[in-house]
């Protein structure tokens, strides 16, 4: 073999270094991790929506006509499509920690990677349904 | 594993993250290599340490995945080098880092004494296959073979858990664990079992697999720590039931 050389690039900030660092981990990784990293992602959102939803309910307190305000932006169909993307983070959180807890008390260990795509397309099927329904399709 | 087509001479780069003791910073030095179809990442990187930069540290012995010393991250995912063909790592340039979740040592090179020091509770049960069924006339169960583990790293290194969290006993220690539960021989497993079982042992695995997966030499940490907390969780029920009957 015969080889050229060259050197040096500047070293990398700290920042830099560390989403370089996260991206280099996401890039070589498996189905379990996409599992992992969708348990994660759809956990935080659904934490964000309780607080969420928590600041919905305090209009409550603030007499009728606000809530009547409220429930007509409900009805508006970009809300409408936020409120089905929650039933998906639900669908998706909910099977696949269902899948998390079946593996993880050493039943079907071997499957998780089928485990996780039946999670999957389970909450696909019945997040179009939903949806379609939301939307007065069906 | 698979390979993509590679010319004969094909010229690859490799990018190598370089760190010297006492620096605090890595630094990513780039490399041309001539690569045929069989030439693997240790090929490369012992011709770059030959014949371009004498100064390039990195661990290798047996060259055939027995010594599990040559473990590294190419394109971000752990390898043995030895038996990793260049032609497996696409056709673009290869960024070459030192396994995650270690102290670097210089360059390639990372610390393993954590590794290895987690390994020493759990007895290291290293038993060889025909010992396994030697004076056995029954068929006995049938057992994974985690001694098959060549304490390479590589587990720990993809570890999402042992990456954020270094308190957590980590995959190869976790495996070797439920090796020494699965076959006992003779001894009482209690006190491995009571030591994995703690937050930082077996329930700290978020089950992403990783470890299975980058594992050079077949064994199943994942599927030893799902098989671990299983175990307890059935003690526990027993110990529950047990005392559920004294009282009757």
């Amino acid at each position: 073999m015969s080889a050229t050389a060259r050197t040096g690039h500047p070293a990398r900030r700290p920042l830099q270094s560390t989403l370089r660092g996260a991206a280099g981990w996401a890039r070589g990784r498996h189905l379990g991790s996409v599992a992992f990293l969708t348990n994660r992602v759809t956990g935080l959102l659904l934490v964000a929506y309780l607080y969420l939803h928590l600041g919905v309910l305090y209009l409550l307190t603030r007499g009728s006509g606000s809530w009547a305000s409220v429930l007509h932006l409900f009805k508006n169909h970009y809300v409408l499509s936020l409120e089905s993307l929650l039933i998906l983070f639900i669908l998706v959180h909910g099977l696949n920690g269902i899948r998390l807890a079946l593996v993880g008390s050493g039943i079907g260990v071997r499957h998780q990677k089928a485990w996780f795509t039946a999670a999957m397309s389970a909450s696909a099927v019945v997040y179009v349904v939903v949806v379609l329904a939301m939307f007065g399709v069906i | 594993m698979t390979t993509t087509e590679q010319a004969p001479g094909q010229t690859r780069r490799i990018r190598i993250s370089r760190r010297r003791p006492g620096a605090g910073r890595a630094r990513v030095d780039e490399f041309d290599v001539a690569a045929g179809p069989d030439t693997t990442l240790l090929d490369a990187l012992r011709e770059i340490r030959s014949h371009q930069d004498r100064s390039l540290t990195l661990r290798y012995s047996c060259c055939h995945a027995s010594c599990g010393t040559c473990g590294m991250r190419a394109n971000g995912r752990e390898v043995l080098a030895c038996v990793t063909p260049l032609a497996s790592l696409g056709s673009g340039p290869i960024a070459v880092e030192p396994l995650a979740n270690a102290r670097v040592e210089h360059d390639l090179v990372v610390d393993m004494r954590d590794l290895y020091e987690s390994l020493e509770p759990t007895g290291r049960p290293l038993i060889r296959q025909d010992e396994e069924l030697g004076g056995q006339e029954e068929p006995g169960p049938t057992f994974a073979r985690y001694e098959d583990c060549l304490e390479c790293g590589l587990c720990v290194s993809a570890c999402p858990i042992a990456g954020s969290d270094s308190a957590y006993l980590g995959p190869a220690a976790l495996a070797a664990a439920w090796r020494s539960v699965q076959e006992p021989r003779g001894a009482d497993p209690s006190d491995v079992l009571a030591w994995v079982d703690d937050e930082q042992g077996c329930w700290r695995c978020h089950a992403s697999f990783e470890c299975t997966e980058v594992c050079p030499s077949g064994v199943d940490p994942a599927g030893a720590v799902m098989a671990l907390r299983r175990e307890l969780t059935r003690r526990k029920i027993d110990q529950i039931t047990r005392r559920g009957r004294q009282r009757r």
